[in-house]
């Protein structure tokens, strides 16, 4: 492999710069030397009919090419930057430069098979070949016997599309993520679970959590496609992670398999610039699968981020379903079912014997039926596993544990697993991840009307249905507001990123509330004349406290403290630092088609501008369509000896 | 018992060298003859970036294992499976089912249809199989060998 990619990227083929016109490049490959007289006029012909067919501004070579529209769709190039990926030294730049240089080393001869250009470059060889209906040997006129090698290795039945749920307690994964695996069987069967599975990730060796999004969103890495048995991603993405993953299977044809492949290869080693937000897994493969796809894109434009969720629907778009979609609970989602399917005092015992407060041969224990006492057992191993893996206990005393707890569960009866319920809506069932509101408020006694782009991903009042439960992740959330009686146009806010995860303790499982934003805002500064000024601040705050269900699973209450830091020129000195407290609850009926949210929070700056600021916020949500809903919003304030209200009805669309 | 016993051997080549007749999962699934593992694997595994830590992102598999024709050796393939693994192993052996268990006994050639009798068989042999909290997952198979011949 690495030879391979030094020789193509260590020396471009170069040959005279051809000018496009079909009858030079006629005369040209014919008055360049070639191997044969009869392989030169061939190759001529196979010029000839490329720039007849306008092969080189076909969807498909430019998908191989990784060739997407420069700004403003004027200048195209591909977005791979890599010499080794081209034949030609411009290739990047000149997709029908790449495809002269491809044409004349497919009609090489070349000695040694996975040397040569249609080892390297399979998939542009074939379609090269097939669309120029080129003689097998040359487009494919040697063995390329690691080529195969690998094909019959991976030897594919059909392709599923993998996406885990967003992992919020991981900056790096709170949008979610898509992976390809390459089945081997049928897509239930457990053997696929010694499937490879694709998956485009950056290489950061050393990067953790915040850096990498941050370095991540600046492009400061390259991004690689890798091969993985899907046991070790689910180990990782379920065992660990506790993530749900839906799996998707795809109803491609054999060839579209196997094309997809050929790509991949041609990908090998290659570091494809990553940004966090738009070039990240989930927009890779896309362009990996587009090469098969006709017409696979971002159906949604520019004004978004790329969620994997997003291209999940952008696939759906395209492709049909083999079969069901599977949901594949993770181990926390499967503990959560086994504890609540347990009636309160074997509950007790189940927590009992994981704790070992009691052990398998307790009395109590011993006179369940074996049902019973595997259904016990089996919650309290489930129990030792997630705490482990939170990092509550050693790994020796666990593993004691766990062999002790395993070995009684042997000795009572087969199964009695209760399955998880699966979710009423799969993920690419949800709202749309971008959103775009217009509203019309009074704020102070002054009328507005607010337009506002959410690009992504999902918000506190939004229908929770296909989302990961009681967190939000909003970034770029720009509002923009018009005053009519001023006739003044203002940028409200653009609050860069703003996260919560809300999950809430119960007995057993006992999650952190937390929070975190940063932005500009607007503020409103009394004046010394009792006017309100309106300022810009940016604000930055964190948070953390709890959240309960108190009364079963649609009412939410919490509690939390915040500290924060504002930086406008409205304030004293310029700047106000301080903690808060912030006391909330949500409530959701049973069809999610409403939501009512409110939340009061008191904020004491104690450094800069030392004031105190309450502020009440009420919103209701009624969904409308599968896309839109209205939402009511009224906000009370006292900050520096003055009220005032705010109150605004939007209409809100997502997509 | 007896009986079962006697049916996976039919499936299965038992010593370590011989191909799997019915090689679906082709020669790329890791055949690395690795050190065996024991249940409860390492923390280090909760990793916290979605970088490549712990992943190779490579396209090229180890195709160690593989025979001169290509075809993956059955004990390789089951080995490297059982010690990324162990884990689900353990737990699906002691309640007689679970997906890392049908893949298992999908690597020894069980049909389908065997499943449930195999689940059972292995569930009630469970401290044979793993007598001790510190059995890695090699010594499992070896116990599992062991149950078949005797």
């Amino acid at each position: 492999m690495t030879a391979r990619a030094r020789r193509f990227g260590g020396g471009p083929v170069d040959l005279l710069p051809l000018s496009w016109r079909a009858s030079l490049v006629l005369f040209l490959a014919l008055a360049l030397p070639a191997a044969s007289t009869a392989g030169a006029t061939r190759l001529g012909e196979a010029l000839v009919k490329a720039e007849a067919l306008g092969l080189a501004r076909h969807a498909t070579w430019e998908a191989l090419l990784h060739v997407v529209p420069g700004v403003f769709g004027l200048r195209r190039h591909s977005e791979i930057p890599q010499s080794a990926f081209f034949l030609a030294s411009d290739g990047a730049a000149h997709p029908e430069r790449e495809l002269e240089v491809t044409l004349r080393a497919l009609f090489e001869v070349t000695p040694a098979g996975d040397q040569a250009a249609h080892c390297r470059f399979p998939a542009r060889a074939a379609w090269l070949g097939q669309q120029l209906g080129l003689p097998a040997e040359v487009s494919a006129q040697a063995s390329c016997p690691a080529l195969t090698e690998w094909q019959e290795g991976l030897a594919p039945r059909g392709i599923t599309l993998i996406a885990p749920e967003a992992f919020m307690n991981n900056p790096a994964s709170m949008f979610g993520h898509t992976l390809l695996r390459l089945d081997v069987a049928d897509p239930s069967a457990p053997q696929n679970l010694l499937a490879y599975a694709i998956d485009f990730m950056a290489m950061s060796e050393e990067e953790t959590g915040v850096m990498f999004s941050l370095k991540g969103t600046f492009g400061f890495y390259d991004g690689f496609f890798g091969l993985n048995p899907f046991y070790e991603k689910l180990e990782r993405y379920a065992d660990w992670e506790n993530r749900d993953i839906w799996e998707y299977p795809l109803d491609l044809r054999n060839e579209q398999v196997e094309f997809i492949l050929l790509h991949l290869w041609e990908l090998s080693e290659i570091g494809i610039p990553y940004y966090f937000f738009r070039q990240n897994c989930s927009y890779q493969l896309i362009r990996l699968l587009a090469v098969a796809i006709p017409g696979l894109d971002f159906s949604h434009g520019i004004a978004r981020v790329i969620a994997p969720v997003d291209t999940v629907r952008d696939v759906l778009d395209r492709v049909g379903l083999l079969g069901e979609v599977r949901y594949r609970p993770s181990p926390a989602t499967e503990l959560r079912t086994a504890l609540r399917a347990l009636p309160p005092d074997h509950r007790q015992l189940a927590l009992d014997l994981y704790s070992a407060a009691i052990e398998p041969d307790d009395p109590r224990i011993e006179a369940l039926d074996s049902e019973e006492r595997g259904a016990v057992l089996e919650a309290a191993y489930r129990s030792l596993r997630y705490r482990y893996a939170k990092g509550d206990s050693t790994e020796e005393e666990a593993r004691e544990r766990a062999h002790t707890l395993l070995a009684a569960r042997s000795r009572a009866a087969r199964g009695a697993t209760p399955p998880a319920p699966r979710p009423a809506v799969r993920p690419d069932q949800g709202h749309g991840t971008a959103l775009l509101a217009l509203a019309g408020g009074v704020e102070d006694g002054a009328g507005f009307v607010e337009f506002r782009l959410r690009p992504g991903f999902h918000g506190r009042l939004d229908p929770s249905g296909g989302f990961p439960a009681d967190s939000t992740v909003g970034v770029f959330d720009t509002r923009v507001r018009w005053f009519p009686s001023e006739n003044k146009l203002r940028l409200e806010e653009v609050v860069l990123l703003e996260l919560h995860s809300n999950t809430p303790r119960d007995s057993f499982f006992k999650p952190a509330t937390w929070g975190f934003e940063t932005g500009l805002r607007t503020r409103l500064f009394p004046e010394d004349d009792g006017d309100l000024d309106r300022g810009h601040v940016w604000r930055t705050k964190g948070s953390a406290g709890f959240s309960f269900e108190p009364v079963g699973g649609r009412l939410l209450v919490q509690g939390l403290v915040d500290l924060g830091l504002e930086v406008g020129s409205g304030f004293d000195h310029g700047w106000a630092f301080g903690p808060g407290v912030v006391l909330g609850m949500e409530f959701a009926s049973a069809d999610d088609r409403w939501k009512t949210m409110l939340q009061t929070r008191a904020t004491r700056f104690v450094a800069g501008d030392t004031k105190t600021h309450l502020q009440a916020d009420l919103g209701l949500r009624r969904t409308l369509t599968r896309t839109t809903a209205a939402l009511v919003e009224l906000e009370g304030h006292y900050y520096d000896s003055e009220s005032w209200l705010e109150a605004r009805l939007s209409l809100q669309w997502t997509f | 018992m007896r009986r079962l016993a006697l049916l996976v051997l039919i499936a299965v080549p038992l010593s370590s060298g011989v191909a799997l007749a019915d090689n679906d999962v082709g020669c790329g699934v890791g055949t690395t003859l690795m050190a065996g593992r024991s249940g409860l694997v390492s923390h280090v595994l909760a990793s916290w970036t979605n970088g490549s830590t712990g992943n190779s992102v490579s396209l090229t598999f180890n195709s160690f294992g593989c025979d001169s024709t290509g075809e993956v050796t059955a004990d390789a393939q089951l080995r490297k499976f059982a010690a990324a693994n162990i884990d689900q192993l353990a737990h699906d052996v002691a309640r007689g089912e679970g997906e890392a268990l049908a893949a298992f006994a999908h690597l020894l050639g069980v049909q389908g249809s065997q499943a449930e009798v195999f689940g059972a068989f292995t569930q009630a042999h469970f401290e044979t199989l793993f007598p001790s909290a510190d059995v890695d997952s090699n010594q499992m198979i070896d116990a599992f060998y062991g149950l078949l011949q005797g």
